[in-house]
């Protein structure tokens, strides 16, 4: 029986376009893996009722001769923030925990379209707002390299499911690094795509204006079908000629804040991948520096606490007290953030956005750790990072957040696993709507770092 | 802050508020956001 932690959606579907592998028999195998893992990883909320019936449906449009795409007959997991019509839509809450949807959210139709099975909805932070999962009435997502340990958030159910195997991919969102963070602590390809590239209708909002989905997966290639299928257009193919075949990749790093900011442990794997990516493929290194990171981070919480409040204003009402009180209070914030403050940030937003793109003007991509610290505990609230104080949460989105603010695509792609054996994610950012040349980008990289084992709690 | 409870219908205890709004504006503060200098942005480019 095949592994779905140790393939990738190119070669199982191979496999399952012959019938040598069939639908009905992967999703028994995910199912049975799911049951043994899930009450000590906490991945999902719910499971699909329906998942074998549809597994069937499409065997049988297999035996006539009808294949929808690579992801014909595959199981997905989708974050709990996606509508779905056949399972209820919690976002992670108890305030929404009887909603069904009336239909699915528009890119979970384009993959069920594609032939895709949709497992099940994963557990993430209640409503997206936090990056640990630790959520009170779902459980805690665990990590699979180390079960004391956090998977990462918010959409640590559906990196974890990637993770484990328990599907092919996971959908995740990501408004200031929820598909990235988790991705990268788990050991999985997670992608933000550029702001806008892939449809937000029928999906629970965090922050309207930072908000994006994306797949999280095993590799590069796997990132280019689903994203292929959710856009409906080619954006990429294996006919496509490389923009940078034949020319040296010029990638500016930021090292004054990777020295300052990334702990021991991360920066150890982090520049050994980039001592193997530097001698094994044509680039070269340019040293960048981000004076603006904290301002681009200041005026993205701001928009985030007001663009939330609107949103939320509605249960914030009469139903206060069922929020997580940290999710809780973080919205209810919002509400006091006047209309010039909130339209200051937006303005600072866009102006840091010019200064980036100058930036970039004589580079291809940015290259950074996703995450500067391993997969905190569970019960860890500070940590000590070169020799500075730092609370999980903000040390947890320090690197991803900005690329949500810029508007620019983002990878974090696995590089390596520290000294404790924890997964270690190097990041890959270029200009807004560069999705095709990062994604050529990080494959070339994925083919120097190669890919990690899978983690022991499958072993 | 009655009158924000009264705005937003809220039921939420005016003390509680009271704290989460004194960290925002603490945090609006130490943020300096509202001191960012845009003369760079009106400069032409080469």
């Amino acid at each position: 029986m095949v592994d779905l932690a140790k393939t990738s959606i190119r070669g199982i579907h191979r496999e399952v376009r012959s019938l040598r592998i069939k639908p009905t028999k992967i999703i028994e195998e995910c199912l049975r893996r799911i049951h043994r893992l899930n009450d000590a990883l906490r991945i999902f909320i719910h499971l699909s009722e329906e998942a074998i019936k549809h597994a069937e449906y499409l065997e049988k449009e297999l035996e006539e001769g009808k294949c929808r795409s690579e992801l014909h007959g595959l199981p997905i997991a989708v974050k709990d923030a996606f509508y779905t019509y056949d399972m209820p839509t919690t976002g992670g809450s108890i305030i929404l925990k009887d909603y069904k949807p009336p239909k699915d959210a528009e890119v979970v139709r384009k993959l069920r379209d594609a032939g895709a099975i949709i497992i099940g909805k994963t557990n993430m932070h209640e409503f997206a707002f936090g990056v640990t999962n630790k959520n009170p009435h779902y459980g805690v997502t665990r990590n699979p390299w180390s079960i004391d340990r956090i998977s990462g958030g918010s959409s640590g159910g559906s990196a974890v499911a990637v993770s484990v195997g328990v599907c092919i991919g996971g959908l995740g969102t990501d408004t200031a690094g929820s598909i990235r963070i988790p991705s990268a602590l788990c050991g999985v390809v997670g992608y933000k795509p550029s702001n806008g590239l892939l449809s937000l209708d029928g999906v629970i909002p965090l922050s309207h204006s930072l908000d994006t989905v994306g797949p999280i997966v095993k590799t590069v290639d796997d990132v280019s079908i689903t994203l292929n299928i959710m856009t409906g257009k080619v954006l990429t193919s294996q006919e496509r000629v490389s923009e940078y075949e034949d020319r040296e990749l010029r990638l500016g790093l930021p090292r004054k804040l990777i020295e300052e900011w990334v702990s021991d442990e991360v920066e150890e794997v982090f520049w050994r991948s980039i001592g193997k990516i530097t001698s094994r493929s044509n680039c070269r290194i340019v040293d960048i520096e981000i004076e603006w990171f904290k301002t681009i981070s200041d005026a993205r919480y701001i928009i985030v606490l007001s663009e939330s409040a609107a949103f939320h204003l509605k249960w914030l009402r009469n139903r206060w007290s069922e929020y997580d009180p940290d999710v809780r209070d973080r919205i209810l914030g919002g509400l006091f953030i006047t209309a010039p403050v909130y339209i200051q940030a937006q303005m600072i937003r866009k102006s840091l956005k010019r200064k980036f793109l100058k930036m970039m003007k004589n580079l291809d991509a940015v290259i950074l750790p996703t995450v500067p610290i391993e997969a905190p505990r569970v019960e860890d609230e500070e940590l000590i990072v070169k020799n500075k104080k730092i609370g999980v949460r903000r040390a947890l989105l320090f690197l991803t957040e900005c690329f949500n603010s810029l508007g620019t695509p983002a990878i974090t792609i696995p590089c390596g696993l520290t000294k404790g054996n924890l997964p270690v994610g190097l990041q890959i950012a270029t200009k807004p709507y560069e999705d095709t040349q990062l994604l050529e980008i990080a494959e070339r990289f994925e083919g120097v770092l190669g890919r990690l084992p899978e983690p022991p709690i499958i072993r | 802050m009655e009158m924000v409870r009264r705005i937003y219908s809220l039921t939420i205890p005016e003390e509680f508020l009271l704290k989460i709004s004194e960290n925002i504006y603490k945090f609006i503060e130490a943020s300096k956001i509202l001191e960012y200098d845009f003369v760079e942005d009106n400069v032409p480019e080469e």
